[in-house]
């Protein structure tokens, strides 16, 4: 093993534990040695024969959560490494490795703790800081995601995903002019990062800025001339601005190049709705429809269209679909808000 | 380390982020949309200007509602109407306005105020002479003349106990609501908007009743008590999303001075329950039947249509005045009708929250309505919490523009986002005559650019100068009163019906007057704006014209005509009994205003 002849050192360890299969080390050496040679799953079953074995051998945990790990499997390397943990809680590797588990499950809040732990041991550490920040930002702790991508980039302030989260970040916060600052602080460092010009635009979409909007979407095109999302938005603000003709193109393009992108085909359906191209209205808001049938628009359109079409019983299924998506919505959230809260006093007359 | 394959794309975070607040950050519905682009000034004049004379006039008392600097119910939040009423018969419009009252403290001007005008362009208070103190949580009022006996009767809703006031024709009025059977014991409820409507072409005028929340069934959190009442982090009042939804009401008018509920035979409880706002008589689809229909907040709209068998048919989103153009939900609030493109129909025009546009609905004469807001130009304005509206042709020149007064809910929001104020501007949308509206603010006066967190208004001539005035509730401030100072020559008609076979008011009779090659329909209406009620007398701008041609719709089905009418008079109309045409009166002219008891 030393000399890293780790398939002889397997026979031999193999050898052992045929002949004695309940030393625990035999099989943690197995273990050790198959995992050595990239064998993760086979590893990983001999740590857990010598841990059934023997149960508290917190670096054959550590090993067989390490393991698991490797192999992605998060949720089963967690238990192993707390086991770990318990023995050496000082060890600084451990809440790295229990956050990032955390974070792999995308159980963010969870590997908070963890993370803001391995932080404080490591705090030159910026990977850390990273998966720190995205665990805070996805988890909706927006304070800590702030400071954490602040760090970040006061460290090195050319880390172009930093700002782009922390414009995330500061979007979530409502602070929409610091996040698009943010973006353009990116667009100056890196003006080729991909999404760069997109999420830019998307938040100028947001801010009703249409024209900047605009810009920036046909920036990301230059960049990704294939990205289906930037035509599909340059289509809705053409359509926004009642360029009918534009917008049918950008709409069409985005759809040659990704078929499935409901909003392009439900403005299809506006576009060709304004022009009474009813054929064609019908079949972009069915695909709309198709393509998510929780949203309440495409089902109206339809059924306006089938009420101008003469197919009186197709609209009223199409209604009675609107309708019920609304009474869904307005039901549960009755469930939530009116199931909990102080009894209000009665009106004084 | 690399992302997981299921990471959460900045798209689908900012996509549910969206989501989340537009739906559910709050209680009210907000349906986020882009405002249109401007487009250029159109450069052609507008005429009329509004000052705000409510000092001068006497109309100095706030309307008491709810917290000044914080509001923690809904109830403090949603304010009142405002009704321009002739009560005393003089020719002369007074003014009747709605109020609420205080949690914590006992303010004794918290109570609903008349104001009686004195032809001088002054108010004098009548409240305490004409037995019409009461402090509550009122919401909207509606007028008419239930008993027929020639004076208009007042009707109030409130959380709580709504009132019917009968007019006794000497200056003062009567609670009545215990023997008219309206009167409900052991249950809480919220009226909201409510209008005078004879749906059953008897003569008398029933009374149809909106609620906007069941406050008996569940309870009302705290601000901030659960995600869904905050707004963007500042706990606010929750509701009315997630607190219970009642149904609406009608009562029948027996004719003897009683009602009966008949909310169950009469259709109206099928319909689906919704948080009902103002509510409007109206014959929409043109058959000589008056239909309702109710502005919901956060829910579909609803448009009942007279059956013609004492029944009415819920269809607002068959007929598309439920939902927005796209099927969402909008918070509606006011709502104005009339004609604006003066095709003889009725068009629906519907106030809702920020963020979202008002919404204008063309009548296709059957009451089959196209979503028009974006080609109309309305689509500019999507900042303000907007409430009372109402078509009126300020500047008289033919074409009917419309106003809108605004104020938000959450006094509390100003401090974190001073982009939300409390206090925000009216506006006028002026009609350029081709199918759209251009929003004037500081264009239209002072009175429209000043900032009020107003509620309800009413539209009509209070000065008697032949052109239209406003008077608007704001919150814990003195009423508005704007007056339009007109310029210019241009023509005008005032029609007042009195119905003889039909009810008394003529509310929900339709009146189509032809001045050049145009034609345009108003209705008279028991309710409309946001839980007002206008000036009676409807008011037609002739532009140029000198001479128009009247049509009566009236209620009972009668179709009168007159022609050759000469501009700028008021024209009443008695069913079947002919027209007097005078001239308004004028100021401090009082043997002018003078007029006999109309029925």
């Amino acid at each position: 093993m030393e000399e890293g002849r780790f398939h002889e050192a397997e026979g031999l360890w193999r050898k052992l534990t045929e002949s004695k299969p309940r030393n625990a080390s035999a099989h943690a050496n197995l273990g050790l040695a198959l995992a050595r040679q990239g064998q993760l799953p086979s590893a990983a079953v001999e740590y857990r024969k010598s841990l059934a074995i023997q149960p508290n051998q917190p670096a054959i945990s550590f090993d067989l959560g390490l393991a698991e790990f490797k192999q992605g499997h998060f949720a089963k390397a967690i238990p192993p490494f707390k086991s770990a943990n318990k023995a050496s809680a000082n060890d600084p590797r451990m809440p790295v490795l229990v956050g990032m588990s955390y974070f792999g499950l995308h159980q963010y809040g969870d590997a908070i703790p963890y993370l803001e732990k391995a932080s404080k041991s490591d705090p030159a550490n910026l990977e850390i800081h990273g998966v720190l920040a995205k665990s805070c930002l996805w988890s909706k702790k927006y304070d800590c995601a702030l400071a954490e991508f602040k760090e970040i980039v006061s460290v090195n302030p050319d880390a172009v995903q930093a700002h782009m989260m922390l414009a995330e970040a500061l979007d979530a916060m409502n602070r929409k002019a610091d996040a698009i600052n943010e973006l353009e602080i990116a667009e100056r460092t890196s003006p080729d990062e991909p999404m760069l010009h997109f999420e830019l635009g998307y938040l100028y979409y947001t801010q009703h800025d249409y024209e900047k909007a605009a810009q920036e979407f046909q920036l990301e095109i230059k960049n990704n001339p294939k990205y289906a999302l930037a035509y599909t938005y340059l289509g809705d603000i053409a359509l926004h601005n009642n360029d009918d003709a534009s917008a049918e193109s950008f709409l069409t393009k985005a759809l040659s190049f990704q078929d499935d992108v409901r909003l392009a085909h439900f403005d299809l359906g506006c576009v060709y709705a304004d022009q009474k191209r009813n054929q064609e209205a019908l079949a972009a808001f069915l695909r709309a429809e198709h393509l998510d049938p929780t949203e309440p628009d495409a089902h109206y359109r339809l059924a306006r269209l089938y009420m101008a079409l003469g197919q009186k019983q197709k609209a009223n299924e199409e209604f009675a679909k609107t309708k019920a998506l609304h009474a869904k919505v307005e039901e549960s959230l009755i469930q939530k808000v009116s199931g909990g809260g102080q009894a209000e006093s009665k009106p004084t007359e | 380390m690399r992302l997981p394959a299921s990471f959460i794309t900045r798209r689908d975070f900012l996509w549910m982020a969206a989501a989340s607040s537009a739906a559910f950050a709050q209680g009210i519905s907000q349906r986020k949309v882009k405002p249109l682009p401007r487009g250029k000034p159109s450069g052609i004049p507008f005429l009329a200007r509004f000052t705000d004379v409510a000092a001068e006039a006497g109309l100095t008392n706030p309307v008491i509602y709810g917290g000044v600097q914080h509001k923690n119910y809904i109830y403090e939040t949603v304010g009142c109407g405002v009704a321009f009423f002739d009560y005393d018969n003089d020719g002369w419009l007074d003014i009747f306005v709605l109020s609420g009252m205080r949690l914590d403290e006992h303010n004794p001007n918290a109570t609903n105020r008349l104001y009686k005008n004195n032809r001088d362009g002054t108010f004098t208070d009548v409240t305490v002479e004409a037995g019409l103190v009461r402090t509550g949580w009122a919401s909207s009022v509606t007028v008419g003349d239930y008993n027929n006996d020639g004076f208009e009767d007042v009707f109030i809703t409130y959380y709580g106990q709504n009132v019917l006031y009968r007019n006794n024709g000497n200056g003062t009025f009567t609670d009545v609501t215990r023997q008219a059977g309206l009167l409900y014991e052991g249950s809480i409820r919220w009226g909201s908007g409510c209008t005078f409507v004879d749906y059953n072409r008897d003569g008398y005028l029933d009374l149809f009743i909106a609620n906007y929340v069941d406050l008996g069934k569940g309870v009302i959190p705290k601000p901030g008590e659960n995600p869904y009442c905050n707004y963007n982090g500042v706990p606010v009042n929750c509701g009315p999303r997630g607190l219970a939804m009642p149904h609406n009401y009608l009562y029948q008018n027996q004719g003897d001075g009683t009602f009966r509920e008949v909310t169950a035979q009469s259709g109206i409880a099928k319909a689906e329950k919704t948080y009902a706002m103002t509510a409007v008589a109206a014959d929409f689809n043109s058959d000589g039947w008056t239909d309702l229909y109710v502005a919901s907040d956060s829910t579909p709209s609803l448009l009942f249509l007279n059956r013609r068998n004492n029944s009415f048919s819920e269809e607002g989103l068959e007929r598309g005045v439920a939902l927005s153009e796209d099927g969402m939900e909008q918070a509606g609030m006011g709502v104005a009708v009339g004609d604006y493109d003066l095709d003889g129909n009725l068009d629906i025009f519907k106030t809702h929250f920020s963020s979202d546009t008002n919404a204008l609905f063309h009548n296709d004469g059957t009451a089959n309505f196209t979503d028009v807001t974006i080609a109309s130009g309305f689509g500019v304005e999507t900042r303000y919490t907007c409430w009372g509206t109402g078509f009126a042709d300020f500047d008289n020149d033919g074409w009917p523009d419309l106003a809108v007064v605004t104020g938000s809910v959450y006094p509390e929001i100003e401090a974190k986002f001073p982009d939300f104020p409390l206090k925000t501007p009216r506006f006028i949308f002026r009609n350029l005559g081709n199918g759209k509206f251009e929003e004037l603010m500081e264009g239209a006066g002072q009175g429209i650019s000043a900032a009020h967190c107003s509620r309800g208004c009413a539209f009509g001539d209070f000065d008697n100068d032949g052109d239209v005035d406003i008077v608007i509730v704001n919150l814990n401030e003195p009423p508005s009163l704007l007056r339009n100072d007109l310029t210019g020559d241009r023509n005008w008609l005032k029609v007042l019906l009195v119905g003889t076979k039909s009810n008394a008011s003529a509310i929900g009779s339709r009146v189509l007057v032809k001045y050049g090659s145009k034609v345009q329909a108003q209705a008279v209406l028991g309710q409309s704006g946001f839980y007002s009620v206008n000036d009676r007398r409807l008011h037609f701008g002739l532009g140029t014209n000198t001479h128009a041609n009247l049509e009566i719709h009236w209620t009972n089905g009668l179709v009168e005509r007159f022609t050759g009418i000469a501009a700028n008079q008021l024209i009443t109309i008695r069913e079947g009994r002919g027209m007097v045409a005078t001239p308004l009166p004028g100021m401090k002219t009082k043997a002018n205003s003078e007029r006999q008891n109309p029925r």
